[in-house]
């Protein structure tokens, strides 16, 4: 099993973008676990050291309140990496367990969880998720919880496609005939069939939870002050613009790496696990 | 219309591995209003000599040496764009895969009418839609006035073919050079498309240049047969001649391979294993000196690893040549 | 041309459906919105004697199916409701703001297939060249960076550093030049991403079409290779192009509410983002609606436009022998 892991890491070596998205992805999560450790206390406010331009001390500057923005940022950074995977992990079992079943079940069922798809991607994913945030107040669960709603039918309809096409295999004919009851038949057999390609999508939606989960923020109904967003602290900059763009300007491009980095990360996940694509490595 | 010839024909191909001297000093003939059959296995070349003729070679491929003599016109084929102005004029193609070879969001119409704008733009409009709707006629297409709206996905395989066929037709040319037409399809279409073809050659007394691995095909069609073996012709002349006394002790091999069919028991109960030619193809980058083939020769001698065989008669006919010292050994 | 027509009809069936789940939708939604549903909807200005007149017209003493019925019929006649602090037709107010953002979507889909068509070509036409790497190293940059960080990029060098460009609002709406100048920053922040994504989208597709065998049927046929690129091969290379636009619709949807958020335009975006900020329910309820309808009959659009594009869409096969 580790083999598998190093050959996957070394084909993602092996192409350039993939390089530079692995080399992102540990700088990012270097910053992310070591960075609020090392430096202040993001919280910590003094309003005569405010607009701080870089320095030894304060690695990113101040924001208006004084507070350092290197462990803001990196306290930024973690809320959103910490989000994204939690948010596709839980679309993606979600997804997966209603996808199958509504793939086995056929009929009503299916055909009800196909409209409930439809009816969630009919909206704008950012308008939709601001509308529920709004309605439903705010707060770290119902974020959670609103974002997954917004992933769960991507994830849903591509398992229900895999169950699909798998349901006429012959060897799952055979293994009902001998009589495999149906819910051993659903976790042998076509959950991990169905999971390979969900987990590549899953690698690729973790750039767009972060872009969503930033948008959120900065319109102030994602994560909550006094904890830090890369998305509100772009906003916080952006209010001070004028008094000073450092603010902005540091975690606006923390911003762009992360998901660059996630993205040429999950790109090359996504080629080093295609199929089709493996005979060119060799 | 006075028939084709291809002279010295020599294709290099640049690979990471080196220079591959893929065809080497091909000379052959099609007669006017003859259809020559052009065989070999799969990587003898027979291919890459179509695609040199009309000049659509990949980025990485170049003829070093060769002519074609059109009629009374020479080409040097060793120059880029040499037949470039004859292609949809004086020589046209047909393409192995007919799923393959028309633009699916255009429609049959516009097919033809692009070779149509090339070959006679002096014919236009209501004159224009007619020539279209009768060539589709001519090669057999049912309703061609409805055919000629619809698009590429609407018809089948064999219909895309005779599509194929129909814009040689308007084309007129000199040469048709038609690659495998009929390996994609099965055996009752291919009868039909190969009618087409000939019928083609009825119509408008153009020389076929017939590219294939079928020996049947050609036995059946073919006026004239020639034998590339790894990038080389091994042998030339008329079908029946061919057939009856081949020189080269590959075409007999591969005249062995044919399986034959006893019409009465439904099978061929004589043969009970199938013949094979052992061996491969020889290394591309390092040949096997003199003749080409001595590898895997069941005549060969000391001679042939010193001598490269020049073209020589067999059974006293001028037009029957082959490549080998030992013609007519067993 | 019959058999476009049911497709269309078809697609238009299922559109309406959806259109009808998603309203329902909404109403559920607001349903379960934990706490007073008047308080709510009006939020806290509101006088007993406004909330008693909202709850008849809501008609929140009848029965469910009921008030699903009167959510419909007002949402598809149009009656959006009334702006509790302004008193003005909701729809009014949004219709009022539209044509801004109109303008901006519209600017940015023009700029993002122009240039994106364009430099997916140039790369596809010299693959392996220097402008090939360093069109796709551009596009992966300008895919991945979120349009309002992009926004505020441009807002602060070319509107604060340079002041090439103004900073707020849609201009002058009777001087086509002022609006025009307000319109260059926003529109490139929403169309940056897109340009990225269609530049490689276009870049595969006209690679390979290049290499299939139609194409060169065409050349045996001494059809010019200009020719054979701008008629043929891109013709068929687009197709895709246009089945992935009704997804990106609805990404420029969200992000238009950023770029007018940020360059502080009046748009459809703004009004939702405004009335969330002021707890003005129903506008937000309103707003969200346009936004779905507008989502879904843009996805409708396309569909069609894909149809009409590609021929194998809505005609079905017919073998023949």
């Amino acid at each position: 099993m580790m083999s598998g892991y190093l050959s996957l890491l070394s084909d993602i070596w092996r192409s350039p973008n993939g390089r530079i998205g692995l080399v992102l992805v540990i700088a990012i999560l270097l910053f992310a676990i070591f960075g609020p450790v090392l430096a202040v206390n993001p919280n910590k406010i003094a309003v005569p050291d405010r607009f701080q331009a870089p320095s030894f001390e304060h690695l990113l500057g101040t924001d208006n309140l004084g507070r350092d923005l290197f462990s803001r940022t990196a306290q930024g950074t973690r809320a959103a990496l910490m989000i994204s995977l939690m948010v596709v992990a839980l679309s993606l079992l979600i997804g997966a367990l209603v996808g199958v079943a509504a793939g086995m079940a056929g009929g009503w069922v299916d055909r009800g969880v196909t409209a409930f798809f439809d009816i969630i991607s009919a909206y704008p994913a950012v308008i939709l998720a601001m509308g529920l945030m709004a309605l439903y107040g705010t707060g770290f669960a119902n974020l959670l919880l609103v974002v997954t709603i917004l992933f769960i039918p991507q994830f849903g309809r591509m398992a229900r496609a895999q169950t699909l096409s798998l349901r006429h295999q012959p060897f799952i004919d055979a293994e009902r005939i001998i009589g495999l009851p149906r819910a051993r038949l659903i976790w042998r057999h076509f959950l991990p069939n169905v999971l390979g390609p969900l987990i590549v999508l899953a690698s690729m939606n973790i750039p767009v939870v972060i872009t969503i989960e930033a948008g959120l923020s900065f319109v102030g109904l994602g994560v909550q002050p006094p904890q830090a967003s890369l998305g509100s602290l772009i906003k916080d900059g952006y209010t001070f613009l004028n008094q000073s763009w450092w603010p902005t300007v540091g975690s606006a491009v923390t911003l762009a790496l992360v998901t660059l980095g996630s993205t040429l990360f999950g790109e090359a996940v996504r080629d080093a696990t295609d199929p089709k694509l493996r005979g060119h490595h060799k | 219309m006075s028939g084709a010839a291809i002279t010295g024909l020599n294709i290099d191909f640049a690979t990471k591995a080196g220079i591959h001297h893929a065809v080497r000093n091909v000379t052959l003939s099609a007669g006017p209003g003859r259809i020559l059959g052009l065989v070999g296995e799969s990587g003898s070349g027979k291919s890459t000599v179509a695609l040199a003729l009309m000049g659509l070679l990949a980025a990485n491929a170049r003829v070093t040496a060769g002519a074609l003599q059109l009629g009374a016109d020479r080409f040097d084929l060793a120059q880029p764009q040499a037949t470039a102005a004859l292609r949809g004029i004086r020589m046209a193609m047909i393409f192995q895969d007919p799923f393959a070879s028309l633009n699916p969001v255009f429609s049959i119409r516009a097919h033809l009418n692009e070779v149509l704008s090339r070959r006679s733009p002096d014919v236009t409009g209501d004159a224009r839609r007619q020539t279209a709707v009768d060539a589709l006629a001519v090669v057999g297409i049912d309703r061609p006035e409805v055919r000629l709206t619809q698009y590429p996905h609407e018809l089948s395989g064999g219909m895309r073919q005779r599509v194929a066929i129909a814009m040689a037709l308007l084309a007129r040319p000199d040469l048709l050079i038609a690659d495998e037409p009929t390996t994609a399809l099965d055996a009752t279409v291919e009868a039909q498309v190969m009618k087409e073809i000939c019928g083609l050659r009825d119509r408008i007394g153009c020389s076929i240049l017939l590219i294939t691995h079928s020996l049947g095909l050609v036995a059946e069609h073919c006026d004239d047969i020639a034998v590339m073996y790894a990038g080389e012709l091994v042998e030339q002349g008329s079908v029946k001649a061919v057939a009856a006394n081949p020189g080269h002790p590959y075409t007999r091999a591969l005249l062995a391979c044919e399986v034959t069919i006893d019409a009465a028991r439904g099978a061929d109960a004589r043969q009970s294993r199938f013949r094979m030619i052992p061996g491969d193809l020889p290394d591309p980058f390092d040949p096997p000196s003199g003749c080409i083939y001595r590898t895997r020769c069941d005549i060969a001698i000391a001679d042939c690893a010193r001598i490269v065989p020049p073209p020589v008669e067999v059974g006293g006919d001028a037009a029957h040549r082959a490549r080998c010292i030992r013609v007519g050994a067993r | 041309m019959p058999a476009l027509g049911r497709f269309i009809a078809q697609r238009l069936a299922a559109a309406l459906f959806t259109l009808g789940g998603a309203i329902l939708f909404l109403f559920v939604i607001i349903q379960f919105v934990p706490g007073d549903l008047v308080s709510i909807l009006l939020g806290p200005r509101a006088t007993p004697q406004m909330r008693a007149e909202f709850a008849e017209r809501m008609g929140l003493d009848r029965s469910i199916p009921e008030q699903v019925w009167l959510f419909f019929s007002r949402a598809v006649t149009g009656n959006l409701g009334e702006d509790p602090i302004s008193h003005r037709s909701i729809l009014d107010m949004i219709l009022e703001v539209m044509p801004n953002t109109l303008q901006l979507a519209g600017c940015a889909l023009v700029i993002s297939v122009f240039f994106g068509v364009a430099l997916g070509c140039i790369a596809a036409l010299k693959p392996g060249s220097v402008v090939d790497t360093g069109l796709g190293v551009a596009s992966v940059t300008f895919i991945t960076t979120p349009a309002f960080v992009v926004a505020i990029f441009l807002l602060l060098i070319f509107s604060l550093q340079l002041h090439w460009l103004p900073v707020t609002g849609a201009g002058a709406s009777d001087d086509p030049l002022d609006r025009l100048s307000h319109l260059v920053l926003p529109a490139t922040a929403l169309s940056i991403g897109w340009i990225g994504y269609l530049a490689r989208l276009i870049r595969a597709s006209l690679l390979e079409v290049l290499s299939e065998q139609h194409v060169r049927m065409m050349r045996a046929y001494g059809v010019p290779e200009g020719r054979i690129v701008r008629h043929f091969a891109l013709r068929l290379a687009l197709v895709p192009m246009v089945a992935v636009m009704g997804i990106g619709i609805g990404d420029m949807i969200s992000n238009a509410v950023f770029v007018e958020i940020i360059f502080a335009r009046q748009g459809v975006g703004k009004l939702i983002y405004d009335a969330i900020l002021t707890r003005n329910y129903p506008v937000v309820q309103a707003g969200i609606l346009f936004t779905v309808v507008t989502y879904i009959t843009c996805n409708l659009l396309v569909d069609v436009l894909n149809a009409l594009l590609d021929p194998r869409i809505a005609r079905s096969l017919k073998q023949a022998a």
